[in-house]
């Protein structure tokens, strides 16, 4: 059996980081936390102790979450964590740095749990957000059945009474690697927001009834994600001044509905929309109709497989094979800047609307889901949705400057929509 | 419900302001605040440690110089791998310290690389000859760039305390190079008059200058003022080495001393000649 193909659906010594999570480890520092969160908020209280019995019964059912993270001669890798994770209250920020925090006991993600809401920050070398959504409302789904609440059948979640499936664990990646193909074409550096950085995130959530977004989507015939990304891009394009870069919006894309596998690792790719305002001014239309053309290109079966070929050449190249790990991490680092960071402006991430069966979404009143943005791109916008309510999640780590945000939402109200914000800004 | 008025948003019963724009909102005490959507931290955790290209770099410099360390050990002879070694161990130390402090001012990075640069000396010095020589007068001369260049931007608001360290630490200086041979003999004798004629001629002239007749000196006045402090100083260092009975070779700089005091005097007090000479006010 290949290296590449083996089944690790039991940890025994190592288990090997998924193509997309090779970046994380060596990367992570301050104002790069790679850490997203997901939380749902109930009508009813949570009760910690059963959520620990279902947090238990959860990591038993899959053991490719009982990691932890170790550093190899020639690789990261994960390893089984004997210990017992903690659930903690619900006063920790979110997305803080998950590596830096020995009161997770090396656990790769945090659970908090407030009276009514229940949070979990999950480290991106771990899983995605596909990977995190269905985590969580697995969790959900077992903590309810432990307070003997009857709940039939929920299509994407995993049941504790199932068997562990072998798509669980496989790396999607590898199977989508063809060395024949050239490599995607380079991307120009982006725009870049500047701003005072302060030493933490800030949090502005803005709740919005789904109704009044696909109002103003279908008015322009486009997509609540298209929508929201020409939104954001033309705010950037205009608190651009003299610079005049492209403004370039990354978007992940989960690659589960788009090929048909599934995993509970990451499996997404990032497809960049780029604006340059030195062709013109551009009106909103023609940003929404360029928008929906560049995902709809970078989408297409052959794109997507030309993009893993490249990112599964890095990993399969004899040279970074051989290379210590010592001497692959400040390069990686380069190169996740190079490859990564200077290519867009920001990024918008939208893990779309939750349906769940009636019995399970009546006890939700919301679903969110943060990012954490980094040292070039400060701000990012995460977006979720839940019966009838979208949230869209600003992350940012300006000391002070809200103007994205505040450009953004006042956008929304001219358009008629209501829009209620929170922010951990006092 | 609270709306902010400018951004049109509806905002969280209990806020104050608004979190996009921060204007104010007027509160309904009848109201009960909403429970914060995001909880109060208990433990404000600031983002601590290096961002990622700070430490890209770091790690970088660390393997090229454990690289350089590796071949300078391997290519050059036993007897002579100890300097460049040094070297290279220094200036990597130095770069680290520099490169990794937190909240990184210029007290703070100077006085590290000063006492870095002395253990450099010390061992370069002691490794060379076995025992420490010319490293202490390096060492003291570094102390007093240290307590002249460095320290006084601590004090900054207490300029009084600055005048009197930067005169302390020059006496310091004189006495400590002059114990090089372990016994005190110049610096009691020249030294110390010097020190005493420049804390005098400096303070006469602050006095001057705090007058209130006195107009707002300009920068060639503090030019031709240390000019002034320093002939006289360097004059009456000479007048003291010969037991304060005669001037010898220090005539010029006792006649540019003065010529330059009367210039200075006469320009600070009469106005029609300052204006001669300062040609901004030529045409007021």
């Amino acid at each position: 059996m290949k290296f590449f193909d083996r089944d690790y659906s039991v940890p025994e010594g190592f288990f090997p980081l998924d193509n997309a999570s090779i970046i994380y480890p060596p990367t992570e520092a301050k104002y790069n936390t790679q850490v997203f969160r997901m939380s749902i908020d109930l009508n009813i209280p949570i009760d910690r102790v059963v959520l620990h019995e279902a947090l238990m019964d959860l990591l038993e059912r899959m053991p490719y979450f009982k990691v932890r993270l170790r550093e190899g001669f020639f690789w990261y890798y994960l390893s089984p964590n004997k210990k017992t994770p903690t659930i903690f209250d619900d006063d920790v920020r979110p997305c803080t740095r998950i590596s830096k925090q020995k009161e997770l006991k090396n656990f790769l993600f945090r659970v908090c749990a407030g009276e009514n809401r229940i949070a979990i920050d999950f480290y991106h070398c771990l899983t995605d957000g596909g990977g995190g959504q269905t985590f969580l409302l697995s969790l959900f789904v077992r903590y309810l059945e432990l307070k003997k609440y009857e709940i039939k059948e929920v299509p994407g979640i995993i049941r504790c009474n199932e068997k562990i499936q072998p798509w669980e664990t496989k790396d999607q990646f590898q199977s989508y690697f063809d060395r024949n193909l050239p490599p995607p074409d380079f991307v120009k550096k982006a725009y870049h927001y500047k701003g005072i950085l302060a030493d933490r995130a800030y949090f502005t959530s803005g709740s919005i009834e789904i109704e009044d977004i696909k109002r103003i989507s279908r008015h322009f015939g486009y997509t609540i994600t298209e929508f929201l990304a020409a939104l954001l891009i033309k705010v950037f394009l205009e608190t651009e001044g003299k610079e005049k870069k492209p403004v370039q919006i990354s978007i992940p894309i989960s690659l589960r509905k788009l090929t048909g596998k599934n995993t509970m690792r990451n499996f997404s790719m990032f497809v960049i929309v780029s604006i340059n305002p030195r062709l013109g001014e551009y009106t909103f239309k023609e940003i929404l109709s360029l928008v929906s053309l560049q995902i709809k290109l970078q989408t297409e079966k052959h794109e997507i497989k030309r993009f893993i070929s490249r990112n599964v050449s890095g990993e399969r190249n004899f040279v970074v094979k051989s290379v210590p790990n010592f001497l692959k991490k400040p390069f990686f680092k380069i190169v996740s800047d190079v490859l990564g960071e200077t290519q867009y402006t920001t990024t918008i991430s939208n893990i779309g609307l939750v349906n769940l069966p009636d019995e399970v979404s009546s006890l939700i009143e919301r679903y969110d889901f943060f990012l954490t943005p980094n040292q070039k791109n400060p701000v990012s916008m995460a977006v979720s949705g839940i019966n009838g309510k979208l949230f869209v999640n600003f992350s940012s780590y300006l000391k002070s400057d809200t103007l994205v945000e505040k450009k953004f939402f006042k956008y929304l109200v001219n358009w008629g929509v209501k829009v209620k914000i929170h922010s951990n800004r006092r | 419900m609270p709306y902010c008025v400018k951004c049109g948003v509806k905002l969280e019963d209990g806020v104050d302001k608004c979190p996009l724009c921060g204007t104010k909102v007027l509160i309904d005490e009848k109201v009960i605040p909403e429970k914060p959507f995001f909880p109060i931290e208990k433990d404000e955790k600031l983002e601590s440690g290096m961002g990622k290209q700070r430490k890209a770099i770091f790690e970088v410099s660390l393997l090229l110089s454990i690289i350089a360390e590796a071949v300078i050990a391997l290519s050059i002879e036993p007897n002579f791998v100890w300097f460049p070694l040094l070297c290279v161990f220094y200036a990597e130390i130095a770069f680290i310290v520099a490169f990794t402090m937190p909240k990184p001012n210029y007290f703070k990075i100077a006085s590290w690389e000063v006492i870095l640069l002395m253990g450099f000396l010390v061992a370069f010095d002691y490794l060379m000859n076995n025992v420490m020589s010319w490293s202490y007068i390096a060492c003291i001369s570094l102390w007093l760039y240290w307590t002249v260049a460095v320290f006084p931007f601590v004090l900054t608001k207490k300029k009084k305390f600055m005048f009197i360290e930067l005169i302390l630490s020059l006496l310091a200086f004189l006495v400590l190079l002059d114990y090089d041979d372990s016994h005190l003999s110049w610096s009691l004798v020249v030294g110390f008059p010097v020190i005493l004629c420049l804390t005098i001629l400096s303070l006469g002239f602050i006095g001057l200058l705090k007058l209130p007749s006195t107009p707002k000196p300009r920068m060639t006045d503090y030019v031709y003022i240390v000019f002034i402090i320093v002939c006289f100083s360097i004059g009456f260092g000479d007048f003291a080495s010969t037991g304060y009975s005669k001037i010898t070779w220090s005539r010029a700089f006792w006649f540019v001393g003065i010529g330059f005091l009367i210039y200075e005097i006469v320009v600070l007090f009469a106005k029609n000649i300052r204006r001669f000479f300062y040609s901004e006010n030529r045409h007021e």
